[in-house]
């Protein structure tokens, strides 16, 4: 294992290269510890947060934004997505509301970010 | 069917007064209506569209309020904590509601709006908060050349397009510019079944955050062109194809660079510019780098009683500094309205060294409680290492060490001003890079 | 008769020859001389074709062929169907530009059936919504020219004209600056021209002093000027619809997206019009067509002139720079390139409130090839100069527009000389806007003296109504009106664009005017909704929203200009997914 990746922990953006096998990772071209651990983490399991919106049936708002509740693998983004622009929401819901639960069975519930009014 | 909101009942025509009149309610607008109720003043809040929450609605995604509420937070959810505290407080809310004029009235100013419940309205308020954000640079700002045809969009319009109206503005989408609103619908479009074809930055540095470069481009493996603009855009109804050129290092199109690339539309991140031509009329000082209005510690502009903040004074790249800017302005402007400014003194900061632009730009001798108050600034260049100094009289007032300093991220810091001596010279702030040598001082 | 005419095509032969053309064979054709012959480069074809004219012929048709060089064929409409099929009318004008429009009005005046036939998706979709907007005074056509006559007459019209059709007419009058002190030993000379010309108004000579007290921000290398007060400005597009919404006000109609295909004549009178949406018939024909009316000429037989086409640009500023200048200011160069036929452009304060810099001119191959490049900017900037406030980075817009240019360089504006029933109304460029009102009445007359001719009975429409409603624009109202505007229908009180102000309401009425917007520029045409300094970047999606509910479509159909121009591909979430992993 050799990768290259720009680490985010802060604004600094060092380019990190992780050798080694996922048992023993070597991490360089951090300036802080932060570093270290952003390279191991990107590696083993990098998580994102999923955000997007589902479908609804008002002709005003025809969209709702939602997110999971929690950061997923990055491999699972796209097979999460195809489940969710399958959903159609028909409901009244407010910001928080849970709307999938468990989606492709990551541990990630889909749930509201804003509110919506299914009768306005 | 849209609804109007309003909490007081006022009858047909009559005029209505109030002490602060803030005009938006994004982020910048909450935060000043809440903080101008909270500091007793009587507030309207004014709002073109039907909700509030100004921008933010189409931010779906997260990463806002790591400041402000110590949680990632997604735009609407931002947005709503904000509109709570609004709903908490006695502010009066007007939605659908449009600024047409702006003068001086007395002390105080005297505003007409037109909304289509009320027809046409009027309102005397001691001060005004601007904070109607900002508009996007377009492609005619940029001097993009070839045919017109359907498919340029800015990445805004995009945005608004993809998360509140449900359309893809294309599916094979060219950005231009790489600003974060452009890097963040680069992973919009690729979520929602499209191919980006890449993303090109006419700067040799990426202009949005490196965590929107790694998040939403590497992750899904968008090509990021740096020193390499769009020079032509091709296609005569809808866009076909465009002509991208390296460029030198005074971003001139290098010609024998130029190449084709087929894609059916055109995203442009190119730039914000704070919206303040309304204000133009009554004479208000605007600066030149930010655009906005030249204010000092209190978010006050060089016209008595009118405040700026937010993204109308100067493009944050955090909403959370967006909302401290309104915080500060509502509350400035509600304690303006009960005692007497004019006559103090303003000290303009004169900036130097490798800074971009500093807000304040001035410096109202006053008494206040809070000792240190928040200043924001860019750097012109990228620097590892920079010291920031406030020097007057030869004095140093306040020195602070900087690491990796680039002019995409804006910097805050807290300074006490009641250190300036207002009867001094013109206090300097300088921004140095410093060699590695100075490590060990 | 033949005698002469070989003499002066001896004369055209020999000219050619001189300036280095001896392969161009020139011919007589209908009154005209035909060019052929092959060429190298698209600037010597121009050449030959200036070289050949004057000679007193009645046109030069220049049919060199270019080496490498395809003069593109005409762009047609996606519509194909048969509306017009079966369909008789009196009189049909091929063209919707200001020109077909101001016929189509005067026409109106008579008890006849008229059409008006336009190939765009809406009208003053070419020269006559890519121009400047200038009412020209009269002073620059040469004396005797059509262009002076009309001009001049058309001037006149103006005022009459915007009070009947409610548009927004001014008469900042216009400065021509000069270059040197040496140009004041043209006073006189300008000033018989102006009265050669019949020009109205005080004009006169004004010293450096006198400019610069009138217009405070004009540039420091003026040696004074000459002004003319008769000098005005419209939005063209807004006059060209003006002009339609009245005409269709009494009785005419107008066809978009139809294009003339080909004409079928029995015994040298036009009796059918092929068209993409069917055929119909017609008692007269006008040709109106802009760039593209030399091969209408050429569909009836009647060929005597060639079109090409002179490529302008212009920049729009902010309406925040209209202050900064009062008068319409150019600073023309007397010794200028020989093969350039402009005004050398300038800045002129529109009546919206902007200030437009420009038209460049340049002879292009294409007709239609709207496309701007950075030279033609560059050389465009070049005129901001001529004001000390005006800087490039409060342009908001600009676009180029194409003159439809002849080589005698004067309007074609007469009946048919073989075909009976055809009248043409071409090659008309600068000053065409200004002199549209003069052409369209004596362009109705002509065509109501081929009817009569015909064995028609001709006669005044009874309730001919000269007067037509402008679409309110709330902006400009004081606000007690514009309060009860709003009361009255509360869509005016709620603001799409913001830059320019532009309501709800204003914006519908333009998707249910007379001759309605089907487009997005359509309605930015008609009510300025994205017309501002953001481009449409906040109003784009309120505005399609708008439109599909009014037009009855789905948002996805709703076009930028026509044809494949729409704005949106699909809904998201509608099996883009299975679609981009093709």
């Amino acid at each position: 294992m050799n990768r290259t990746m720009t680490c985010i922990a802060c604004p600094r953006g060092c380019l990190l290269t992780v050798t080694g096998s996922n048992d023993n990772l070597e991490v360089s071209g951090y300036q802080c510890p932060r570093g270290i651990d952003y390279g191991r983490q990107e590696i083993l399991l990098p998580l994102r947060m999923l955000t997007t919106t589902v479908r609804t049936m008002s002709v005003e708002s025809p969209r709702l934004p939602v997110r999971l509740s929690t950061e997923v693998s990055k491999t699972r983004i796209f097979e999460c997505m195809s489940v969710i622009n399958h959903f159609t929401l028909n409901r009244s819901v407010k910001a928080g509301d849970v709307l999938i639960e468990d989606v492709c069975a990551t541990g990630a519930d889909l749930i509201a970010t804003g509110g919506f009014d299914n009768e306005g | 069917m849209k609804r109007q909101y309003s909490k007081r009942q006022y009858k047909d025509g009559q005029r209505r007064c109030c002490d602060v009149v803030v005009i938006g309610s994004g982020p910048a607008g909450m935060a000043a209506a809440v903080s101008a109720a909270d500091a007793g003043a009587s507030v309207c809040m004014i709002e073109r569209e039907e909700k509030m929450g100004g921008i933010l609605k189409q931010c779906i995604h997260d990463g806002f309020g790591l400041i402000r509420f110590e949680e990632k937070l997604t735009g609407p959810e931002y947005s709503w904590r904000y509109q709570q505290m609004v709903n908490e407080r006695d502010i009066d809310f007007l939605n659908l509601t449009f600024l047409t004029k702006i003068e001086r009235s007395g002390k105080g100013f005297s505003l007409e709006f037109v909304n289509p419940a009320e027809a046409v309205i009027s309102i005397e308020a001691a001060s005004v908060v601007m904070a109607m954000g900002c508009r996007e640079r377009t492609d005619r700002q940029i001097f993009l050349h070839g045919q017109r045809p359907a498919g340029i969009f800015t990445a805004g319009q995009a945005q608004d397009f993809i998360n509140l109206k449900g359309f893809m503005p294309g599916k094979r989408p060219v950005i231009l510019g790489s600003g974060d609103i452009g890097l963040i619908m680069a992973r919009r479009f690729t979520l929602e079944g499209a191919s980006v074809r890449g993303v090109y930055e006419i700067a040799s540095l990426p202009s949005g955050l490196t965590r929107n470069v790694v998040q939403c481009l590497e992750d899904f493996d968008i090509p990021l062109h740096l020193n390499t603009t769009v020079t032509e855009v091709h296609g005569r109804d809808r866009v076909e194809a465009v002509t991208v050129c390296r460029v030198d290092e005074n971003r001139h199109p290098l010609q024998d660079t130029a190449r084709r690339i087929d894609c059916d539309c055109l995203i442009l991140s190119v730039g914000l510019i704070p919206e303040n031509d309304i204000l133009i009329p009554l004479g208000i000082e605007l600066d030149p780098v930010t655009r906005g209005p030249v204010v000092d510690q209190f978010m006050h502009s060089s016209c008595p009683g009118i405040f700026s903040c937010g993204n109308a004074l100067h493009v944050s790249d955090l909403v959370d500094y967006v909302s401290e800017s309104g915080h500060a302005a509502g509350k400035a402007a509600a304690e303006w309205t009960k005692s007497d400014l004019v006559g103090s003194r303003k000290l303009r900061l004169s900036a130097g060294g490798i800074i971009q632009y500093i807000v304040p730009q001035s410096i109202t001798e006053a008494e206040h409680e809070d000792s240190a108050l928040p200043v924001y600034f860019r750097p012109s260049v990228p620097a590892d290492r920079a010291e920031f100094l406030l020097k007057q009289s030869g004095r140093i007032l306040y020195k602070k060490r900087f690491s990796y300093l680039k002019p995409s991220e804006m910097q805050r810091l807290e300074i006490d001003f009641a250190r300036i001596d207002p009867e001094g010279e013109m206090p300097v702030v300088e921004l140095t890079a410093l060699g590695m040598e100075a490590d060990d001082e | 008769m033949i005698d002469k005419n070989t003499r002066k095509l001896k004369a055209v032969r020999k000219k050619l020859k001189k300036a280095g053309f001896p392969d161009v064979t020139s011919v007589e054709s209908n009154g005209a001389v035909l060019l052929t012959g092959n060429l190298d480069s698209w600037n010597d074809k121009v050449i030959a074709g200036y070289t050949a004219a004057g000679k007193g012929f009645r046109g030069i048709i220049n049919d060199i062929n270019v080496r490498g060089c395809d003069e593109p064929e005409m762009s047609m409409p996606l519509i194909k169907d048969e509306l017009l099929a079966g369909r008789s009318l009196d009189a049909v004008i091929v063209g919707g530009g200001v020109i077909g429009c101001a016929i189509a009005r005067e026409l109106s005046r008579q008890n006849i059936s008229i059409a008006v036939l336009e190939k765009e998706s809406d009208l003053a979709m070419q020269a006559s919504g890519r121009n400047d907007g200038m009412i020209h005074p009269g002073f620059a056509a040469s004396p005797g020219t059509k262009k002076a006559v009309y001009n001049i007459r058309g001037n006149r019209m103006y005022t009459k004209l915007a009070d009947e059709l409610d548009f927004d007419l001014k008469r900042p009058g216009s400065i021509l600056l000069f270059r040197s002190a040496w140009m004041k030993l043209m006073i006189p000379i300008f000033k018989l021209r102006c009265r050669n010309n019949r020009v109205d108004g005080r004009y006169r000579a004004m010293s450096a002093a006198e400019v610069k007290r009138i217009e405070p921000n004009v540039t420091e290398t003026q040696h004074g000027g000459f002004l003319l007060p008769s000098a005005g400005i419209v939005s063209p597009y807004r006059v060209t619809m003006a002009l339609a919404e009245n005409a269709v006000l009494n009785g005419a109609e107008i066809f978009l997206n139809t294009a003339v295909t080909s004409l079928s004549l029995t015994s040298q009178q036009i009796t059918e019009v092929h068209t993409n949406r069917g055929t119909l018939n017609c008692r007269v024909l006008i040709n109106a067509a802009g760039v593209w009316s030399d091969k209408l000429a050429e569909m009836a037989g009647d060929r005597f002139f060639s079109i090409h086409g002179r490529k302008g640009m212009e920049a729009i500023l902010d309406r925040s720079c209209g202050p900064l200048q009062n008068h319409i200011m150019g600073m023309p160069s007397l010794l200028g390139n020989k093969n350039s036929h402009s005004k050398g452009g300038g800045l002129v304060p529109c009546v919206e409130g902007n200030i437009l810099l420009g038209p460049t001119a340049e002879e292009v191959p294409e007709r239609e090839d709207y496309s701007t490049d950075s030279h033609t900017f560059s050389e465009l900037l070049g005129q901001l100069g001529l004001n000390n406030e005006l800087k490039a980075s409060q342009i908001i817009n600009y676009y180029s527009g194409i003159r439809a240019a002849n080589w005698e360089e004067d309007f074609i504006i007469e009946p048919s000389q073989r075909v009976s029933n055809l009248i043409h109304a071409a090659a008309i460029q600068s000053p065409g806007l200004a002199s549209a009102p003069a052409i369209a009445e004596d362009v109705a007359a002509f065509a109501v003296h081929a009817l009569k001719a015909g064995g028609m009975k001709v006669q005044p429409r009874a309730d001919f109504n000269p007067r037509r409603q402008a679409i309110p624009c709330l902006r400009e109202l004081g606000s007690e009106q514009r309060a009860r505007l709003i009361k009255r229908d509360p869509a005016y009180g709620e603001i799409m664009c913001r830059c320019e102000e532009v309501s709800k309401g204003e914006i519908r009425d333009a998707l249910r005017s007379k001759v309605p917007a089907t487009t997005v520029d359509g309605v930015k045409r008609r009510v300025r909704a994205g017309a501002g300094r953001c481009h449409g970047g906040f109003c784009l999606p309120r505005v399609i929203k708008i439109m599909a509910e009014e037009l009855g479509v789905p948002l996805t159909d709703v076009t930028k200009k026509g044809g494949e121009s729409r704005i949106l591909r699909c809904e998201t979430k509608e099996g883009a997914f299975d679609e981009a992993a093709v």
